[in-house]
């Protein structure tokens, strides 16, 4: 008897240890990601109120694979909420500007115009950030009226049911991002202008009316605030230096501005490209033809103070605001800093500012790539759990990452080796921020 | 002599030939004799062949005659990975490229009159084999393959005071080369941020030697018991002599690859120092039948020794790095037995080996983990007076789930580091054929 349990006892021990090595040999399973817990809030529906940041706008237009990649669609995916959006077909409204060789380098705008493919959806979309939505748009419709040169992308998001804070509160979210102010200081400076839509206590004043009414609206509902960013750190602004590189020696040569020779600290901005391919902005002496560059394409350096000055404004008001409402504050103006000076590093890549190298920012110097979306709506998830002891966990940023937001196609010899060609940009900055 | 000469001269050759690489705790081998690890590796105080030259020198005094020992384990680990947080992100895993290494052995031992015995040793004490498909692994910017190969040389004295004592004392030299390869990636321009190799980066070293001593003792307080421990001190390796290159990788974009083979760093040289940790070891072991030795060792590797990795470039001081790693102390607990029957031996034994890895050392270089192992083995004896030996063992180790993270810089913020669930378990076979004189 004792040798038979002796026996089968050897036996078991032998066909658990062979399992167990079997079992070892195998691939380790993937691990899923955490369930998401709201901690103090709650995630069963989210809503996202913004700009053109939130709306997943792109290279110069809105199409429907970059609103899949725009930070509240991250999010949303994270905390396992419905998400919905205006989506927009190929290749994008306006059509998106593709990178036809780094030689140069040439950027052309896409010729096939997108359309919107599901209008028809009976409920506000959870994504209602809009393209050039000012903080004034919020609670008033007067600007998204035929005429006002941006009704086109305000009836295809709004589709006239109302202010987007009406239909927010219509949709009865749990939790809503709130991210504007960039287009009061990204409008003016894109046109060279130092002078922000509304100074920083107007700003301030109609944040508090705002974010009252919406908690009126959604009493219960809780919310993240984004700051904004400077945008005298983007692309579009710093790609172009204010000066030629004097082959000679070294020294440097100043473009000319509406006032004369440009200083240092001035901005030349991504839309001066064809005006410099074209020699104007850049001195006799260096083979152009002297005449100034035309101001709306240049920042100068006391202008850009001012538009700092606003947004240094506005954020003071956006972080009082979420202090006092006990709102997520997500430092979109930090990361764009950090971005601009130090670097982002993921992994051992330094991701930054830089125009087509730095991986941030999308081919029209302004607006984030799929990637840029991951790191913002990550900077959101932090913000959020450490806010309301939330635990979502980060969006993979390999998965995040795209290789195409535009076509890479070998060069075909194309472009001038000083200046980018970019054509189709100002048209798309003019459809985004007219002029009021 | 002639008959002597003859597996010495190959014994040599095969332990030139065959050092290699493989992974234990840290990078260290502890598959040094076939004997000692049917029972787990727990043999300091029992060891009964010539590779007590690495098990416990001190030992050489209690053996007979001359003895050689020639052998080497087959060593294959699976490793396998599951990604999490943001870099490189859940729901994927990857599995690191199977290989197997043999590590080789070689002892020989002589009595000498008066309590003296001397013996020399060839082995692959540490060593390193990690491999991921630099097509499929989001990881190839930290590592793509190492290969870290050691040769250790050893001679040693050992005295016995009494029948009860003996001491021994020892050098060592070991040779050591290193091959290290990463990608280099960049995001893709104009695009949404994902990455494009742009080079495969490889650094490859020669053999460069270090030194190092040993030390033993091994005390009999009567016919049942023995007590035998041994120190190996650290020995810290100088590569001034690796060469690096950075082999483009063509994107397919004509106007990038031109601008990038203007920037990427020339082939140049490279130094860096690979340190080995000092062990030491203390084990006991008990005869409660003549038929029958229990031992349990415990040992301790000084891993603070592997605080970093620096790579200091001859061209491009700009590129120069230092990887920390910061390891502690790893420790070992083994226990064996050995059942001697007249036809054969049949020995078994379990151990558990805590890894000295810190989680931010955990890397796709060396994912470190506490590991328990257990063995089983068989001895022979064979021919006139069974001069001849042959010792077989099996070891499965199995490594316990270890979450790490990897970064390739300080600068790196924490929640975009490389992270994920590190899975091994390794395979391991051996076999030494021993003679004696």
């Amino acid at each position: 008897m004792n040798r038979m349990i002796r026996r089968y006892a050897a036996v078991t021990l032998a066909a658990l240890f062979v399992a167990g090595t079997i079992g070892s040999c195998s691939k380790i399973k993937p691990i899923s990601a955490p369930v998401a817990g709201g901690g103090s809030a709650s995630f069963s529906l989210y809503a996202a109120m913004g700009t053109s940041i939130g709306a997943g706008y792109q290279s110069g237009g809105l199409v429907y694979r970059h609103q899949l990649h725009a930070y509240p669609a991250l999010f949303a995916r994270q905390v396992g909420s419905t998400f919905t959006y205006p989506a927009i077909s190929d290749s994008g409204l306006p059509p998106l500007l593709r990178l036809i060789s780094l030689a140069g380098p040439v950027i052309l705008p896409g010729t096939h115009r997108g359309a919107p493919t599901n209008l028809a959806l009976p409920t506000p979309y959870t994504n209602m950030s809009v393209p050039g939505a000012l903080l004034f748009d919020v609670m008033d419709s007067t600007l998204y009226a035929p005429g006002s040169g941006r009704d086109t992308i305000f009836s295809i998001i709004a589709r006239r049911q109302g202010t987007i804070l009406q239909q927010i509160v219509r949709l009865r979210p749990t939790f809503v991002s709130f991210e504007f102010g960039a287009n009061e200081v990204l409008g003016p400076a894109t046109r060279g202008s130092g002078t922000p839509l509304f100074s920083a206590a107007q700003f301030a004043g109609l944040l508090h009316v705002t974010l009252d009414s919406l908690q009126a609206g959604l009493p219960s509902t809780k919310l993240a605030l984004f700051t904004v960013p400077d945008v005298t750190t983007i692309p579009f602004v710093t790609t172009i230096k204010p000066y030629l590189v004097n082959p000679a020696d070294g020294s440097h040569i100043p473009l000319i501005g509406p006032g004369g020779a440009l200083t240092e600290s001035d901005f030349v901005l991504l839309t001066a490209a064809p005006y410099l391919a074209a020699g104007i902005g850049v001195p006799v002496a260096a083979g152009g033809t002297g005449n100034p560059l035309p101001s709306g394409v240049v920042l100068l350096a006391s202008d850009a103070s001012s538009i700092r000055s606003a947004v240094d404004g506005y954020n003071a008001a956006i972080a009082a605001e979420a202090a006092g409402r006990g709102a997520a504050l997500v430092d979109l103006h930090g990361l764009l800093i950090t971005a601009a000076t130090t670097g982002l590093r993921i992994g051992a890549t330094s991701y930054s500012s830089a125009f087509l190298t730095g991986g941030l920012f999308s081919l029209d110097g302004i607006h984030p790539t799929d990637l840029g979306h991951g790191i913002i709506a990550n900077a959101m998830i932090d913000a959020v759990n450490a806010q309301f002891g939330a635990s979502v966990p980060h969006v993979s940023l390999s998965d995040a990452a795209t290789a195409t937001a535009s076509r890479l196609r070998p060069a075909r010899g194309e472009g001038d080796a000083r200046w980018p060609r970019i054509e189709g940009l100002a048209e798309a900055l003019r459809a985004l921020y007219p002029r009021r | 002599m002639g008959r002597l000469r003859t597996p010495l001269v190959a014994a040599v050759l095969a332990a030139i030939l065959l050092a290699t690489n493989a992974q234990a705790a840290g990078y260290s081998i502890y598959e040094q004799g076939a004997a000692v690890l049917g029972m787990a590796g727990a043999g300091t105080a029992s060891v009964h062949d010539a590779s007590a030259v690495y098990f416990n020198p001190a030992m050489m005094t209690r053996l007979e005659g001359t003895q050689v020992y020639l052998g080497g384990s087959a060593l294959q680990p699976i490793t396998s990975l599951a990604g999490e947080g943001a870099n490189p992100g859940f729901g994927a895993s990857y599995e690191m490229v199977r290989q197997t290494f043999y590590p080789p052995t070689f002892y020989a031992t002589h009595r000498l009159p008066r309590g003296l015995a001397i013996g020399v040793g060839l082995n692959a004490p540490f060593g390193l084999g990690t491999e991921w498909d630099p097509a499929t692994f989001p990881g190839s910017y930290l590592s793509t393959k190492v290969d870290l190969q050691t040769l250790n040389a050893s001679a040693c004295l050992a005295y016995a005071l009494n029948e009860q004592w003996s001491l021994a004392g020892g050098a060592d030299v070991l040779w050591a080369k290193a091959k290290l390869q990463n990608r280099e990636l960049i995001p893709v321009p104009g695009g949404g941020g994902a990455l494009v190799p742009i080079a495969d980066v490889s650094l490859t070293s020669g053999w460069k030697p270090g030194p190092g001593w040993n030390a033993a003792l091994v005390f009999t307080p009567n016919a049942q018991w023995k007590v035998g421990a041994y120190y190996r001190s650290k020995i810290v390796v100088h590569i001034d002599d690796a060469d690096v290159s950075f082999a483009q990788i063509p994107t397919g974009d004509p106007v990038l690859d031109a601008l990038l083979a203007g920037e990427l760093p020339p082939a140049q040289g490279v130094s860096t120092v690979l340190r080995f940790p000092a062990m030491w070891s203390v084990g006991a072991a008990f005869q409660p039948r003549p038929a029958w030795t229990v031992e349990t060792d415990f040992q301790l590797h000084e891993w603070k020794v592997f605080s970093d990795l620096p790579l200091t470039f001859s061209e491009t001081p700009a590129i120069n790095t230092t990887r920390i790693e910061n390891y502690g102390t790893g420790w070992q607990i083994r226990a064996g037995a050995e059942h001697r029957l007249p036809a054969f031996t049949y020995r078994f034994g379990y151990y558990f080996d805590h890894s000295p890895a810190p989680t931010e050392a955990v890397t796709p270089l060396l994912p470190d983990a506490d590991r328990h192992g257990v063995s089983a083995g068989l001895g022979f004896g064979l021919g006139k007076d069974k001069r001849w030996t042959v010792d077989a063992y099996e070891l499965v180790l199995f490594a316990v789930n270890r979450f790490g993270v990897a970064a390739a810089s300080p600068a790196e913020p924490v929640e975009y580091r490389f992270q994920g669930k590190y899975k091994t378990f390794v395979n391991i076979a051996g076999i030494n054929l021993g003679y004696r004189w």
